[in-house]
């Protein structure tokens, strides 16, 4: 699957095509792709039961750059792979393990490095998330006074 | 209010402890001020979970624009000191500094930048203030520790400043109004660490509130100061000087109000000040004293701006000074993971300090000194989001368990540095980029010198082995102004001086051209210090300059 990595897109994307197809296939892939890098476990959900692939496509609403790039990325995606929904979480994994460690100039890089910054930042900030860490509330209004005590 | 006493531009550190201190003298103060009023317990998101997005939130108009000259070839031989962190690896791969975030990290508004200031209330050590004299290096204040001492006193007052016994060579006549605040379990941690390799950390003095005191509560240490105090304890100059102003009766403030130029007749003297808001279009607002406390970049701007035919090169600059000797910051900061659980997201941000390398001569073979901070929380590592963002890297199920297991093992140690003044380091005006009301923006230009580096690299060794003694076996992060310019500290752009030909305003502030023209802000600065956070300097000069505008109100009757 690594092969697959090498030369990044193939194909640069027109914007306006790009805009006509980012609803559905879109927003199922990159659905999938937020769930594989932050999936369920015992206490917390998958990212996209806190819409964070939604919040995503929000921002991109509003950024014709990150636009651009996830209609690169998962057209990439579709055409180099087809469907995410195929990949079991073994291949999903690897997929995105090859996509982390390929160069930051390339495509597949530049991908998985800006959607994983945005689906951590919108899953870590909510309190759905937190459950069975050190940090489960906001710092206000209680504060942490007892961090000063001497035991 | 009929016509002021003074007017006072700004409502930031400068231009707060000045009105406050006129109110107190019987003067009657307008202060214009450029940004927004902030209700603490209502616009800071410090209670709710997306605190780490929201950070500090900006208000429509709540910080100025300009443009910036800092683009300069990284040098390979310094390039150990370039930025990183775990998840993204190199920061910067452009091959020159660039600008980090807005650049020049400030907060327009009432209170201005203490609003999203982390408190610390350091006074200047004394040999900073005689650089020319015994370095032979930039240039002398002219006025002593001693002349500014008892106005430290009256600051530290005003605000509540919690500390300890002594702070070497600073000497004081009374202590601290408040008791030091302990340290926190991670400051602690890298204490007695640093402690092990012969140095020595104290709590720092800082502008919270170590128990209740003016009618403010005590901190609750929540580690979050930069993101805007929702309850009060942190002494910015809004909830302090502007508060007591105000209830004096004798001062009335204008906010969300820009001023466009300085008005000023043949022989210098301020005869107006031509301001804009939304509500009233503009006015001309008149006073027989006006204090410029803008900031180290607006200051010199508005009076660039405010050139008239006699004034061709700007006010108070017939000897080309405004805008010259400009001085930002030299940051240094490491982060690393330590086995133990520290809680390290818990405490006062920077309450713990290392002055052993703060005087001129503190470093070896370089002038200008600096000082080391723990600095886990003032560097946002405080929830998980800037975890997951910077220090944890991976993803997938692996990713959320270190995630859980790593929350709190994160400490970091700070340098903050001296920088000296350069030929090539000043505010200018950007005639290329305008604002609202057609008037060129400041353009930053910053250039690092030999010693700025040698500084950055001692300052990276020592956070470096300070964190090893701690039991960092891993680093995830380092930040460093040899890569980025990012500057909270802004300092020299109108400095003061005997000397009308190499200064802009005198020992009072006052400007050597324009009698009626005070400046009370950072830009009066000669020197920066060895790291000093400049805010109690900045009330302490403020209060001096209000106190000599009162005498000679006095005097005129």
């Amino acid at each position: 699957m690594g092969g697959l990595l090498l030369g990044a897109w193939l194909f640069p994307i027109n914007l306006a095509v790009a805009q006509s197809r980012v609803s559905s296939s879109y927003e199922e892939t990159l659905r999938i792709f937020v769930d594989a890098l932050l999936p369920a476990d015992d206490l917390t959900p998958a990212a996209s039961v806190l819409e964070v692939h939604t919040q995503i496509l929000k921002d991109a609403a509003q950024d014709t750059v990150l636009q651009q790039l996830i209609a690169d990325g998962c057209q990439w995606l579709e055409q180099s792979i087809g469907s995410l929904a195929t990949l079991d979480s073994a291949q999903l994994e690897r997929l995105l393990l090859a996509m982390s460690e390929a160069d930051w100039d390339s495509g597949p890089k530049n991908f998985f490095y800006q959607i994983r910054d945005r689906a951590v930042t919108y899953y870590y900030a909510d309190s759905r998330a937190w459950a069975g860490s050190a940090i489960n509330h906001p710092p206000q209004p209680v504060g942490y006074p007892e961090i000063i005590d001497f035991k | 209010m009929t016509r002021p006493d003074v007017i006072v531009i700004g409502a930031g550190a400068g231009g707060a402890a000045t009105a406050w201190r006129l109110t107190q003298r019987g003067l009657h103060v307008l202060i214009i001020e450029a940004g927004p009023r902030y209700e603490p317990a209502r616009d800071y998101k410090l209670h709710t979970a997306r605190w780490e997005l929201e950070r500090f939130p900006f208000k429509p108009g709540a910080q100025g624009k300009h443009s910036f000259d800092v683009n300069v070839p990284l040098a390979p031989k310094w390039d150990d000191l370039h930025s990183w962190n775990a998840v993204s690896g190199r920061l910067n791969r452009s091959g020159e500094r660039v600008v980090a975030d807005a650049g020049y990290h400030h907060v327009r508004g009432v209170g201005g930048s203490t609003l999203h200031y982390t408190g610390e209330s350091h006074r200047l050590h004394p040999k900073s203030m005689k650089l020319h004299k015994d370095f032979g290096v930039g240039a002398d204040w002219p006025l002593s520790y001693a002349d500014l001492e008892p106005y430290y006193t009256e600051a530290e007052k005003l605000v509540g400043v919690a500390g300890s016994k002594g702070e070497g060579a600073r000497w004081r006549s009374e202590p601290y109004p408040l008791p030091a605040h302990l340290l926190c379990k991670a400051s602690r941690h890298i204490a007695e660490a640093a402690h092990s390799l012969g140095m020595h950390w104290q709590a720092n003095s800082r502008a919270a509130l170590s128990r209740p005191y003016d009618d403010r509560p005590a901190c609750n240490y929540c580690g979050n100061c930069g993101y805007g105090c929702p309850i009060g304890d942190k002494g910015s100059a809004d909830v302090t000087f502007i508060r007591h102003a105000l209830a004096s009766g004798r001062c009335t403030i204008q906010p969300d109000t820009q001023v466009t130029r300085l008005m000023s007749n043949a022989d210098g003297r301020i005869t107006g000040i031509e301001a804009v808001n939304a509500q009233q279009g503009v006015q001309v607002l008149e006073a027989p004293v006006v204090v410029l406390a803008g900031g180290a970049v607006e200051t010199p701007r508005l009076l660039l701006n405010s050139a008239t035919s006699t004034f061709s090169k700007g006010l108070a600059n017939g000897n080309g000074q405004v805008g010259r000797n400009f001085m930002d910051s030299l940051i240094w900061v490491s982060t690393g993971m330590v086995d133990a659980q520290l809680d390290s997201y818990k405490g006062l941000p920077a309450d713990a300090i290392c002055w052993d390398y703060n005087a001129p001569d503190g470093i070896p073979g370089v002038v200008g000194g600096c000082r080391f901070t723990s600095a886990t929380q003032e560097m946002g590592l405080t929830g998980p989001v800037n975890y997951a963002r910077r220090i944890v890297p991976g993803f997938g199920a692996k990713f959320k368990q270190d995630m859980r297991s790593s929350l709190g093992r994160a400490l970091s140690v700070s340098g903050f540095g001296e920088m000296l003044p350069n030929e090539d380091t000043r505010i200018e005006l950007d005639l290329s980029r305008r604002d609202a009301s057609g008037l060129p923006l400041a353009r930053i230009r910053s250039r690092l010198t030999e010693q700025d580096f040698r500084r950055l690299r001692f300052m990276a060794g020592k956070c470096r082995e300070i964190l090893k003694a701690a039991g960092v076996k891993t680093l995830v992060e380092e930040f460093s102004t040899y890569d980025y310019f990012s500057a909270t500290h802004v300092f020299g752009s109108c400095r003061m001086g005997e000397k009308p030909e190499d200064s802009v305003v005198n020992a009072f502030g006052r400007a050597h051209e324009c009698k009626n023209l005070y400046i009370a802000d950072a830009s009066i600065f000669p020197s920066t210090g060895g790291g000093e956070s400049p805010s109690l300097t900045i009330f302490a000069l403020a209060i001096r300059t209000a106190d000599h505008i009162a005498q000679k109100a006095d005097r005129s009757g």
